[in-house]
């Protein structure tokens, strides 16, 4: 599966699917607290199950200064 | 994960309330909470007049949003800090949101106003641009508040900007800042203009949310000047500790709300006065934004013959 990583200069990678978001975003070390990620335009929540075609993005919440 | 409300699939999960709702109830669920926190702290009413100060970001364009759909009567102000290709950007999301609602946005460019911009000021006063860019940005928004005839300054200050300063204001022992640390800063002169957060309960993912949602259009990318900022550092520690307990931070912020009066006999008392050159409230003669403007416009030192 692709994952679309907005740091916010966009990363892409591929990534193993087949698994829930919470252990996906524990593989890419992404703490749910700080980040949205988004499938098709919509928000998923950690027990969503990925699939190898998905692609997802990755939004970070935090803003500083 | 189902809907709170609805029951139907869940997209927005909100562990900190122990929730999850689906895009239409966490809307309500946000536009619900920055309207409890208007009440509760008793903000404003729906016949102020509010100037919400924008960014461009996530967190003050959704604040704008919500306040118009709640039915408030909202102006917006961007300050245009003068930071090559950042500023030009976040101008435009503030210019984009304005057109799309039809509420007013006035814009004050900080270059015009003080002949430099907020990096050369910082340049020509050899102080950090943060420092130089808050104590402007302060300035500006009571000036212009003050001479529109505004009850009330609303910024987008979310609860992670709240728990990051309060955790701050804590490892230093700031007892100044913490006792001026609230969601509802009263007015302590007739020219200060009272501040407002309405989101200081929500997260900055449930911002993010709200923006995503909404299709509201914000610039995602953060100031180049804020690249290590410690409020980053201690964002992402409470974040840490969100991630095994979740409601730590709001637990953390609303504790503190409840305990303010032990800072209460650190507030300075300090006496306010006008600036004898601007007319602006300062506790010296003349205040720091006159002082710096001064000390950037200033020729050149000759060296002693």
């Amino acid at each position: 599966m692709k994952v679309i990583l907005h740091q916010p200069e966009r990363q892409e990678l591929e990534i193993k699917g087949g698994k829930k978001l919470a252990e996906i975003a524990k593989e890419l070390n992404i703490n749910l607290e700080a980040y949205l990620v988004v499938r098709d335009n919509t928000i998923l929540t950690r027990d969503e199950f990925l699939r190898d075609g998905d692609v997802i993005e990755i939004f970070p919440a935090v803003s500083g200064g | 994960m189902l809907c709170k409300v609805c029951r139907n699939k869940a997209t927005v999960e909100v562990r900190q309330h122990n929730a999850a709702y689906c895009n239409s109830c966490f809307v309500n669920y946000f536009l619900k909470q920055v309207q409890r926190n208007i009440q509760a702290q008793k903000m404003f009413s729906p016949q102020d007049r509010i100037l919400v100060v924008v960014s461009g970001g996530k967190d003050s364009l959704s604040l704008w949003d919500a306040l118009i759909r709640l039915g408030y009567r909202v102006t917006a102000l961007y300050l245009d800090l003068g930071i090559d290709g950042y500023s030009e950007r976040s101008g435009e999301k503030c210019r984009a949101l304005a057109a799309r609602t039809g509420t007013p946005l006035h814009i004050v460019s900080i270059k015009e106003e003080f002949g430099l911009s907020v990096p050369e000021l910082a340049r020509k006063t050899r102080r950090i641009p943060c420092a130089v860019c808050g104590r402007i940005k302060r300035y500006l928004f009571n000036k212009f508040a003050l001479e529109g005839g505004f009850d009330v300054v609303a910024t987008g200050h979310n609860l992670d900007d709240e728990a990051a300063a309060l955790l701050g204001n804590l490892l230093h022992w700031q007892t100044g800042y913490l006792a001026r640390q609230e969601p509802n800063l009263p007015a302590s002169h007739p020219k200060l203009i009272r501040k407002v957060k309405p989101l200081y309960t929500l997260t900055e993912r449930e911002c993010l949310a709200y923006a995503l949602i909404q299709q509201i259009s914000y610039l995602a990318e953060d100031c180049p000047y804020a690249e290590g900022a410690t409020s980053i550092t201690y964002k992402e520690a409470l974040n840490h500790i969100e991630q095994a307990a979740p409601g730590t931070k709001l637990a953390f912020f609303k504790g503190f709300l409840r305990h303010k009066d032990l800072f209460k006999n650190q507030e300075d008392g300090l006496e306010l006065k006008e600036c004898s050159r601007c007319g602006q409230i300062t506790t010296g003669d003349v205040c720091s934004v006159c002082r710096l403007r001064e000390k950037a416009t200033a020729p050149p030192k000759r060296p002693a013959s």
